[in-house]
């Protein structure tokens, strides 16, 4: 378990310094000078040399990688041009809000995947299966934001019940903090439900034919303890695969989410900072983004290992 | 030899469309709704009622109408006429992505499925990187850094979607070559130039197109 | 058979030949554990001669084939071919030699393209070194050479799965053919045939051994087919050969417990003699090559095994001329 552990992390490791490397030159692969474009063609030269030697851009390439580097991990990210801001100090405030809407989303959607899959299973062929699985693969086929706006027109303008614009923060007030995200996480949960729900299903109906679960029928265990004991647990190991697979996805969709319904987390944050491409922003926030999807995988893949010695064995 | 030759491969031809429309109903149907979406894209000037940046501030965000049968948005201009200029945009942009996600990620997955080593661990390592860094995260981005107009946007989806092409490329490749057709013609001592592309490419072209067609809408949603 | 060919000078002599493959590869460790595929064999194969490869399934046979061919870099020993020492040869070098070597395989179809006609899949054989022919004299080739192995040159617009597995295998014949080849491994050529198939091919290999002056390496676990074909035969048993002699000698005297067991597997055709005799029922199952028994790896099966034959590997030694055994019942 050790060795297989380090290896996935070190693996990460690997991963998370190209994925800064993209994130440092996405700056240097544009043409002109990344000050000038900012503050525009009329600034002085007092100013552009200020902010220049402030960003290190005029030390050598390499130099200014490892500063930057190194800024990052002591949690200085610069401080954005546009708006003269504190990278870190607003990254600071906005992530708890993006983790507030996309933890929820990866909650209901395993919770209702794995529901859904199983009824669809124990019920194959029946109307509740036909349905559910419609449904799925409606899920699957619709589009994230076309979904999100759906809703908001439904529910937010016609039926006027629950609030489609803005966040309540969950220490301010509970109740309205869950009303503020059930739009969100009912857009965002969607699509992970289908694939989850098709993805159980058919491993269920897998496990469901082996002998072992006759066996266990035969020894008279009562059919919801086969059900979530025997069968579940041998079907799940597919799914969590499933899972660390989507989880760039639900990080990827809830930038859309939290433009869709205003939510000021990272993604709107994200999307501002390229419309006016302050790039100190986009750097921070694609970092950010990604070592939080690479560890999440990295979470998944460490689950994975526990649940299934196999694949310990083959990491060794 | 070559009519029958034509003739045989008009016969699969054919024979492969009986075996798509004898799947059922629901395939039938979206035969016929790609083709219509794809008829839509391409006869876009003929049949769109008006220019879709015409402008009608008079006539701003009309109700449908027979006029207008998906009514205008704030600046007037033909709902359906815009979407079906949309729509040859959207298959325009997610075609040509995908040619360009395809052309590049087949080339690096076939290079590191045959040659393996240290080349395989690169490209292997840079797409994993990559699938590291959310769809859309990265689209967005790389969009940014290009600019607008049709080619960035182009670019930038081309490039977001590489990985997977390189992913299953050099999977394919790693399974495929260990086929004896591939150690036979080693030993008549033909160029791996010609492993790589007569051989090895076209064998693992069919899993390529299901790939292809699927990036195709996620090419489109971007 | 072909006892008396007119130069009877060596093609291909193997001296104790090794190949092992590492087990299982990690970082962290650095693993012992090698799979001993081939493990110190050693023989002669003469111009125009059969030498034939027996033994149960396992990789002996095949890895040595590959080896030859050069597609398997040898851990040890020396392949000499026509002279040269082909093991110590540069990338470049050795290409030279390479057309010179061919194989046939054991699934005529998964040797084929599925992609590529009949015609296709020969024509590429001969132009795959590189000189320019002209398309008629090409063509002319290409349907010469199917003729040569009894195809009708219709077939060459074929593609591989509209084919018979006699079809298939002549056609892999004809592109291993298409190079001009000396030598041909011949890796258990006719096991996935049906009976009636197998005969013809093995004819086939023989007239065209004939024809064009061809060497064999024919690998097969069948003792049957490689009586009938090989003028030499090699029994191999866990990475060693076991014994060596001409294949009238091997079937009238065989010295080893292990060729002998493999022998009377063979069913006689006479109902009454085959009712009689005593058979020799090997026990247990090969082992596995990974973790090889001390001494003579055939011990644990050996009805005869003695003392020393646990704990020291007994040499490949000439018993009568031509006739080598490594075994110490054997006097």
């Amino acid at each position: 378990m050790f060795y297989y552990i380090s290896k996935k992390l070190f693996v990460s490791l690997i991963t998370l310094f190209i994925i800064s490397l993209f994130a440092f030159s996405l700056m240097h692969l544009l043409p002109g000078d990344p000050v000038i474009n900012v503050l525009g063609e009329g600034a002085t030269d007092e100013d552009i040399a200020y902010w220049r030697s402030y960003y290190n851009l005029d030390q050598p390439i390499l130099k200014q990688y490892v500063l930057w580097v190194r800024n990052f991990i002591k949690g200085d990210m610069g401080v954005s041009l546009m708006y003269e801001e504190d990278v870190s100090e607003t990254l600071a405030r906005r992530l708890p809000v993006t983790l507030a809407v996309g933890i929820p989303i990866c909650i209901v959607s395993i919770f209702f995947g794995i529901l859904f899959g199983v009824i669809t299973a124990v019920k194959r062929g029946t109307w509740i299966d036909q349905v559910l699985t419609t449904m799925a693969n409606i899920g699957i086929a619709s589009p994230l934001f076309w979904f999100a706006i759906m809703l908001i027109l439904i529910f937010g303008m016609q039926l006027n019940i629950l609030p489609f614009r803005g966040f309540v923060a969950p220490s301010e007030n509970f109740v309205e903090y869950l009303k503020s995200i059930a739009l969100p996480v009912a857009a965002g949960s969607l699509g992970f439900v289908a694939v989850i729900t098709r993805q159980t299903r058919s491993n269920m109906l897998e496990v469901l034919n082996q002998d072992y679960i006759r066996t266990a029928r035969a020894n008279g265990l009562s059919e919801v303890s086969i059900l979530f004991t025997e069968a579940l647990k041998n079907a799940l190991i597919p799914i969590i695969t499933i899972m660390g697979m989507q989880i760039r996805i639900i990080v990827g969709g809830s930038i859309i989410i939290e433009q869709v319904f205003s939510i000021p987390g990272i993604g709107s944050w994200l999307i501002r900072a390229i419309t006016n491409r302050d790039y100190w922003i986009v750097q921070a926030c694609v970092l950010v983004i990604s070592i939080v999807t690479v560890f999440s995988n990295l979470l998944v893949d460490i689950l994975y290992g526990f649940i299934d010695p196999r694949i310990r064995k083959k990491w060794r | 030899m070559d009519e029958l030759r034509k003739n045989k491969t008009s016969a699969k031809l054919k024979n492969s469309i009986q075996v798509f429309l004898g799947r059922g109903l629901l395939s039938r149907i979206c035969l016929v709704i790609l083709i219509l979406f794809v008829m839509i894209a391409i006869f876009a000037p003929y049949i769109s009622p008006y220019h879709p940046n015409i402008q009608n501030l008079r006539n701003r965000l009309a109700p449908f109408s027979s006029e207008h049968p998906l009514g205008t948005d704030h600046l007037g201009r033909d709902m359906l006429s815009r979407i079906i200029y949309g729509a040859r945009v959207s298959l325009q942009s997610s075609l040509l992505a995908g040619l360009f996600a395809a052309a590049i990620g087949i080339l690096l997955g076939l290079l590191s499925g045959y040659y393996g080593g240290l080349l395989s661990t690169v490209i292997l390592r840079l797409s994993d990187a990559h699938l590291s860094i959310p769809g859309h995260v990265f689209t967005l981005s790389v969009a940014a850094v290009m600019g607008g107009g049709l080619h960035s946007i182009v670019i930038a989806i081309g490039l977001g979607m590489i990985p997977t092409y390189v992913r299953m490329m050099n999977g394919l490749v790693l399974s495929c070559k260990e086929n004896d057709y591939i150690t036979a013609s080693l030993l008549t001592g033909e160029s791996n130039l010609k492993i790589l592309f007569k051989h090895l490419l076209p064998n693992c072209f069919p899993s390529l197109i299901v790939l292809f067609t699927m990036n195709l809408g996620n090419g489109i949603m971007m | 058979m072909n006892m008396t060919i007119e130069q009877n000078s060596v093609l291909l002599e193997v001296n104790n030949l090794k190949m092992h493959f590492p087990v299982s590869e990690s970082i962290f460790s650095k693993s012992k554990t090698v799979l001993k595929a081939v493990d110190g064999v050693s023989f002669t194969i003469n111009r125009g001669e059969t030498f034939g490869l027996v033994g149960e399934s396992g990789s002996v046979k095949t890895t040595t084939g590959k080896c030859i061919l050069g597609i398997h870099n040898p851990t040890d020993g020396n392949i000499i071919y026509n002279g040269i020492d082909i093991t110590k040869l540069s990338k470049n070098e050795a290409k030279k030699f390479l057309r010179e070597k061919q194989m046939i395989f054991q699934d005529p179809y998964g040797s084929l393209d599925p992609r590529r006609s009949a015609f296709t899949i020969v024509k590429d054989a001969i132009v795959a070194d590189g000189h320019k022919i002209p398309k008629g004299e090409l063509k002319d080739k290409v349907n010469s050479l199917l003729e040569l192995v009894e195809l009708d040159p219709v077939i060459g617009t074929r593609y591989p799965h509209e084919m018979s597995g006699g079809q298939r295998q002549r056609l892999g014949i004809a592109r291993a053919l298409a190079c001009d080849p000396k030598l041909i491994v011949c890796d258990e050529p006719v096991s996935a045939l049906d009976v009636s198939i197998q005969a013809q091919i093995i004819n086939l290999f023989e007239e065209l051994q004939e024809k064009m002056k061809l060497t064999y390496l024919f690998i097969a676990h069948d003792l049957a087919v490689v009586r009938h074909i090989s003028d030499y035969v090699g029994v191999t048993y866990l990475g060693k050969l076991v014994e060596v002699t001409d294949s009238r000698e091997l079937y009238k005297n065989p010295l080893h417990p292990y060729t002998k067991a493999l022998l009377s597997a063979i069913p006689l055709t006479n109902y009454e003699v085959e009712r009689k005799r005593n058979r020799i029922m090997l026990q247990g199952d090969i082992p596995s090559p990974i973790n090889t028994p001390t001494g003579c790896p055939f011990h644990p099966r050996c009805i005869y095994a003695r003392k020393e034959c646990l704990t020291c590997m007994p040499p490949l030694r000439e018993i009568s001329k031509g006739h080598k055994v490594a075994c110490h019942i054997v006097n």
